[in-house]
């Protein structure tokens, strides 16, 4: 790929966000001289205003052209190369293989163009690893996009053989149902109630005493209405948030690349290596676990921020459709997810129980210090104990060749399948009680710097699961001698 | 995995990370008096000093008396060419395997403290940002290690 400059619409956008940018310096500017010649603000002439601005607009366009010009961007001798910077230049160059995925977005002002913004993400989390393209034309992404897939490919020859690219389209009612059971009502509900908090600083009501008054006027207010709205708003928003970021989720996998499109009114399109993928999540919060469905998220290593190292892979799958998923994207992870899974010892739960004696003491306490209501805080040890029976139940791990899957529930249930590949290191971690009672957990860090332990296990399963995990089984050394014995 | 790690650490170790408790739990202190002062200058609660005084010494004293020998006694370490072995934590205690083909790079440091007692600190680092730390090690020892585990440093065939 020859060298070449962005698509010129750069100039437009960055012109646009430079000057939304200066409009609080702006705003700053215009307000000193506000204060400082009061009503005779104006009389300096209107033409001192319009020059001000007309000489901004100048010099922003000038910076925003030179910017055009000078950044280029070219492929050549298996790296991505890229200059940038009109005063201070600078040239990156990165090996293609270095580079773990591209991400390609466009609002609907990129499509008026027909470019597409790119940010491709490497290996390494400092800011340095994240290059970002503004706007490029599709022909020339598109051309970007194969340079970079036939570098993988031609180290690997693993999936090619397949001539049926595997592609799933979500479908009106998927999307509906992901709408209503997504679960992040919770979100938006803080969102409602910190908009509500200001709006309440800001006219000074006193709530309780307004409350009080319309209880009192005898309407029949009901109060649980106040509690129901607000949460059938944020329900409704919640499901209009879905539809938005999730509309035409398509994932499709070309040969070695995992490719998920979504969005209505920003379009995305993920494009990841999936040699790259350090683990796979299935997440089943407890509506969707009731109603079995699944939601499956890919883990990646080399995103800068938390949150982004998950994609989804795919917003709300049947759980007895979640194999075959598995199998046509990724079946490096198909025949893990169909074993029975490991259950935690039995004496785990029952030592777990003393994890309530606090709450017994605490409730005790508030029942002898407040006995009009303390007594009620004993009911917090039923729930407890039924909380922990069901993450008890619900956690487990099992092994199948190189991929280890483990389960647990925080209020989520989340299925975790890592292969071994992704694993930088092998722990067994023991508390004071674990080490009395032979239990142990094993842990490991992947690639994407994520820390994933397991629920307690026997110690000798343990030893077991960091020898099966050897990246280099056939090694002889003593230290092998040692492990098996 | 059934066997710690051979090699224990430098028993200098606990010299140096008591003398460090030493000085954090005396810039406790200074604050605790400093809140002495804030009570009669600022009017603030006058139970404060004493609670502070009292959590200050609580917290401190198994840092400093207990804690630097027993993370010393509990930690190994031991090293091959296939891979670095790791036990550590004396509460909640953990054994860790790294293997060489994970092995991004290793670097050592040497704090002050360190320097003074001719010790240094090996850390290993992994993909994704994770690292492990054989504190105190002798000096020599120390930067030897680190010139080994790169010969050792291998690439995987699947990455």
């Amino acid at each position: 790929m020859n060298k070449r400059r962005l698509h010129p619409s750069m100039i437009l956008f960055s012109l646009l966000r430079g000057m939304k940018e200066s409009v609080p310096g702006l705003l700053g500017i215009f307000s000193v001289r506000w204060f400082r010649e009061g009503a005779s603000f104006w009389s300096g002439g209107i033409e001192w205003f319009i020059g001000f601005l007309g000489i901004f607009f100048l010099l922003s366009l000038l910076s925003a052209v030179l910017r055009w010009y000078r950044e280029k961007f070219w492929t050549e001798d298996g790296h991505f190369c890229r200059e940038v910077g009109a005063l201070f230049r600078k040239r990156v160059e990165i090996p293609l293989e270095r580079i773990h995925s591209i991400d390609e977005s466009e609002t609907p002002f990129h499509r008026m163009f027909g470019v597409v913004q790119i940010q491709m993400e490497t290996i390494g989390g400092d800011s340095e690893a994240e290059i970002q393209l503004k706007a490029v034309s599709c022909k020339d992404a598109y051309r970007l996009r194969e340079e970079l897939s036939r570098t993988v490919e031609s180290d690997d020859d693993m999936q090619t053989t397949e001539s049926a690219a595997p592609i799933r389209r979500i479908n009106g009612q998927e999307l509906f149902k992901a709408g209503v059971t997504s679960g992040r009502f919770g979100v938006i509900f803080g969102i409602l109630g910190t908009v509500f908090s200001t709006v309440d600083d800001l006219f000074q009501w006193d709530w309780v005493e307004e409350l009080k008054n319309l209880w009192e006027s005898g309407i029949g207010f009901p109060i649980w209405i106040l509690i129901l709205v607000p949460l059938l708003l944020a329900w409704l928003f919640s499901i209009l948030g879905t539809l938005v970021t999730h509309a035409h989720f398509t994932v499709r996998r070309e040969k070695t690349h995992l490719i998920v499109e979504r969005g209505l009114w920003e379009r995305n399109r993920s494009t990841l290596p999936l040699k790259k993928i350090q683990a796979i999540h299935v997440i089943e919060n407890p509506l969707r676990q009731l109603f079995g469905l699944v939601e499956v998220k890919v883990e990646c290593a080399g995103y800068g921020e938390e949150e982004k190292q998950k994609v989804v892979a795919f917003p709300l799958l049947k759980r007895t459709e979640l194999t075959a998923f598995l199998e046509a994207f990724f079946p490096e992870y198909a025949t893990v997810v169909q074993k029975p899974l490991h259950s935690p010892p039995d004496r785990c739960f029952k030592w777990g129980l003393m994890f309530e004696i606090p709450v017994l003491l605490i409730a005790g306490a508030l029942w002898f210090f407040f006995p009009s209501w303390g007594g009620w805080t004993f009911l917090l040890l039923p729930l407890g104990v039924l909380y922990d029976l069901l993450t008890f139940r619900d956690a487990g791990w099992a092994l199948d060749g190189d991929c280890l899957v483990i389960r647990s529930r925080g209020i989520n249930r989340k299925t975790i399948l890592i292969p071994r590949r992704a694993m930088q290191c092998r722990t067994m971690e023991q508390t004071p009680l674990g080490r009395w009672q032979g239990w142990a957990c094993f842990a490991t860090t992947l690639a994407s710097g994520e820390e994933y332990e397991t629920s307690p296990m026997e110690r000798k399963e343990v030893l077991q699961l960091i020898q099966a995990l050897d990246p280099e089984p056939g090694w002889k050394s003593d230290q092998v001698a040692k492990m098996s014995g | 995995m059934e066997q710690p790690p051979k090699h224990r650490i430098d028993s200098a170790g606990v010299r140096v990370w008591t003398i460090s408790s030493v000085i954090t739990a005396l810039v406790l202190y200074l604050i605790a008096v400093g809140l002495i002062f804030a009570v009669q200058y600022w009017e603030w609660p006058s139970w404060l000093p004493p609670v502070a005084f009292g959590l200050v010494t609580v917290i401190m004293i198994p840092s400093v008396f207990f804690f630097p020998r027993l993370r010393w006694r509990y930690y190994r370490y031991e090293v091959s060419e296939k891979e670095v072995y790791l036990q550590s934590g004396f509460f909640f205690q953990s054994r860790t395997l790294i293997p060489m083909v994970r092995v991004q790079y290793v670097e050592t440091e040497e704090g002050p403290l360190l320097r003074r007692y001719g010790l240094a600190t090996l850390t290993i680092h992994t993909a994704g940002g994770e690292s492990f730390t054989i504190p105190a090690l002798p000096k020599a020892e120390a930067h030897q290690l680190r010139q080994q585990l790169h010969a050792w440093v291998r690439v995987d065939e699947d990455e």
